[in-house]
């Protein structure tokens, strides 16, 4: 097997890689905020459920939770997830959704009472004080924390391997084991690093925009 | 009749009793000093008026206009509360700018949320019919856009001349962080005077400032009884409620223990507790 056909087995397992990692945060983000939402209720069933909840996803590995989306739903209720990308995308976007909705939550918590206040005292709905006044404090108090998650969940999707769809591991594990080439495992390495270095440099940037005002 | 006129405030936080019936009344440009000790509710008091909390008992009129009264029940809804509160300015003690914000954006930022609302809702009175409306809807959102850019200008033109009066026009491009403490509180006020309140209050507006700090907000405070501006500053500097006070009232648990002219209340307090609370400052 020669280093194009290596290259070309290793992208296509790239492919699948960075498709979870591109669904999980469109799902997650948002979805993170609504739980963050949910963990801040007034309302005490909501917020201890939510609460809950989180603390189940984030106290267990998330390999676990891939393995029992898998294979849960099909043993006990004869159901059928269909693929197993989305057994995995399911657990993926649970389980970033709940570590979102932590960093949302400290984020929205950090801001002072006083800027609602003088929000309210100015005539301004909540709604405009969210989105106005709040948000962009909020996002640029969490990018960083984001941006770790971030560059997590980019070796995480690795896990997804535990119940065989066919990201970057498998298929540099698939060449190692058919045709007793090892450096395949150091290559895919490289496509790691070379995304992480990439989503760095994003963040980078984005916290350097943010940064006009202290 | 008086710009305001407040009955019998009472307000308990559990089973502490912070208020315990509060009155007065304010003349248009009057500016009212509320003196008093630690924990006698002065601020609790200037939240109250401002809606930030909820009286227990009493009553709130403006201009003659009842905004609340604790024997009434009133479902205040978002958007009647707003307006209320328009009808009064607060000035904090730890300033509360908007960080990410500039002078400028922190002074019209609410005048131009109100704009937007104003040209929205002049849009909504537009009652033709539906595909009248749909058809005419590229003209309708250029009208928008003119107007909304109109009231924006004037805003910003009102904005700058406010920043002026307070002394800031060269920070106007500043964020908070650039500005000292006494700037920040100018800016603050700035902020709120752009609203023109009916009754602008101040909760110890100097209390956070470095002493050599004090001295240009004060100014600025007592520049503004030169535009007939109807004040309540909370203040724990005696000289400067001697100076530009109208009225002075001293609180003390709760209660409005001596009210009268600055001469009156600090050259011939009546009560015991005034005369030793005067006498430690
Ligand atoms: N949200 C609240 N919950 C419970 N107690 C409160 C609350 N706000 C104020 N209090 C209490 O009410 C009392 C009066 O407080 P307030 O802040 O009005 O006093 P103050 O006269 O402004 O004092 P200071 O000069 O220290 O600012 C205090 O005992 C305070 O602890
Ligand atoms: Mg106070």
């Amino acid at each position: 097997m020669d280093f194009s056909q290596v290259t070309y087995q290793l992208l296509e397992g790239f492919g699948t890689t960075v498709l979870l990692f591109v669904l999980t945060l469109v799902l997650a983000l948002p979805l993170g905020l609504l739980v963050a939402f949910g963990s801040m209720s007034k309302f005490k069933p909501l917020r201890w459920l939510t609460r809950t909840v989180v603390w189940i996803i984030r106290g267990t590995p998330l390999m676990l939770q891939v393995i029992v989306v898998f294979y849960v739903p099909g043993l006990l209720f004869g159901v059928n997830l269909g693929t197993r990308m989305t057994a995995v995308l399911v657990a993926f976007v649970i389980n970033y959704a709940c570590y979102f909705s932590e960093i949302y939550r400290g984020g929205i918590e950090s801001i002072s009472k006083g800027q609602y206040e003088a929000g309210q005292v100015l005539g301004m709905t909540k709604s405009q004080i969210f989105f106005k006044i709040v948000l962009f404090q909020v996002i640029k108090r969490i990018t960083a924390p984001i941006s770790n998650e971030v560059i997590t969940l980019v070796k995480d999707t690795s896990l997804a391997r535990v119940i065989a769809v066919g990201e970057l591991i498998l298929a540099s594990q698939d060449i190692v084991a058919t045709y007793g080439i090892i450096y395949p495992l150091f290559y895919s390495g490289v496509f790691y690093l070379l995304f992480c270095g990439l989503l760095t440099i994003m963040f980078n940037f984005i916290e350097k925009k943010l940064a006009y005002y202290h | 009749m008086p710009v305001l006129e407040v009955k019998n405030i009472k307000k308990s936080f559990g089973k502490l009793e912070v208020l315990k019936g509060i009155g007065f009344e304010l003349q248009k440009g009057e500016v009212l000093a509320i003196i008093g000790s630690s924990g006698s509710g002065k601020s609790t008091l200037l939240r109250v008026l401002n809606f930030l909390e909820k009286a227990d008992g009493g009553s709130i009129a403006v201009n003659g206009e009842t905004l609340y009264d604790a024997n009434i029940i009133n479902k205040n809804k978002d958007g009647d509360l707003r307006k209320k509160r328009l009808h009064f300015g607060l000035v904090f003690q730890s300033f509360h700018l908007f960080p990410q914000y500039n002078t400028l954006q922190n002074v019209s930022l609410a005048l131009n949320l109100l704009s937007k609302e104003k040209v929205r809702e002049m849009l909504r009175q537009d009652k033709r019919p539906f595909m009248t409306r749909l058809f005419a809807l590229p003209k309708t959102y250029k009208l928008y856009r003119d107007m909304l850019k109109k009231e924006m200008t004037a805003n910003r033109e009102k904005a700058i001349k406010i920043i002026e009066r307070v002394g800031l026009s060269d920070k106007i491009d500043c964020y908070p962080f650039q500005l000292s403490g006494g700037q920040q509180q100018r800016v603050a006020i700035a902020r709120a005077l752009a609203l023109e309140p009916d009754i602008l209050c101040f909760d110890e507006p100097t209390s956070a400032l470095d002493p050599e700090l004090t001295g240009e907000v004060l100014k600025v405070i007592k520049d503004l009884k030169n535009y007939n501006s109807t004040m309540i500053v909370v203040t724990h500097e005696m000289e400067f409620a001697k100076d530009v006070a109208d009225r002075v009232i001293f609180m003390c648990d709760g209660k409005i223990e001596e009210t009268g002219t600055p001469e009156e209340v600090f050259g011939n307090p009546k009560s015991e507790r005034t005369k030793q609370f005067i006498t430690r400052f």
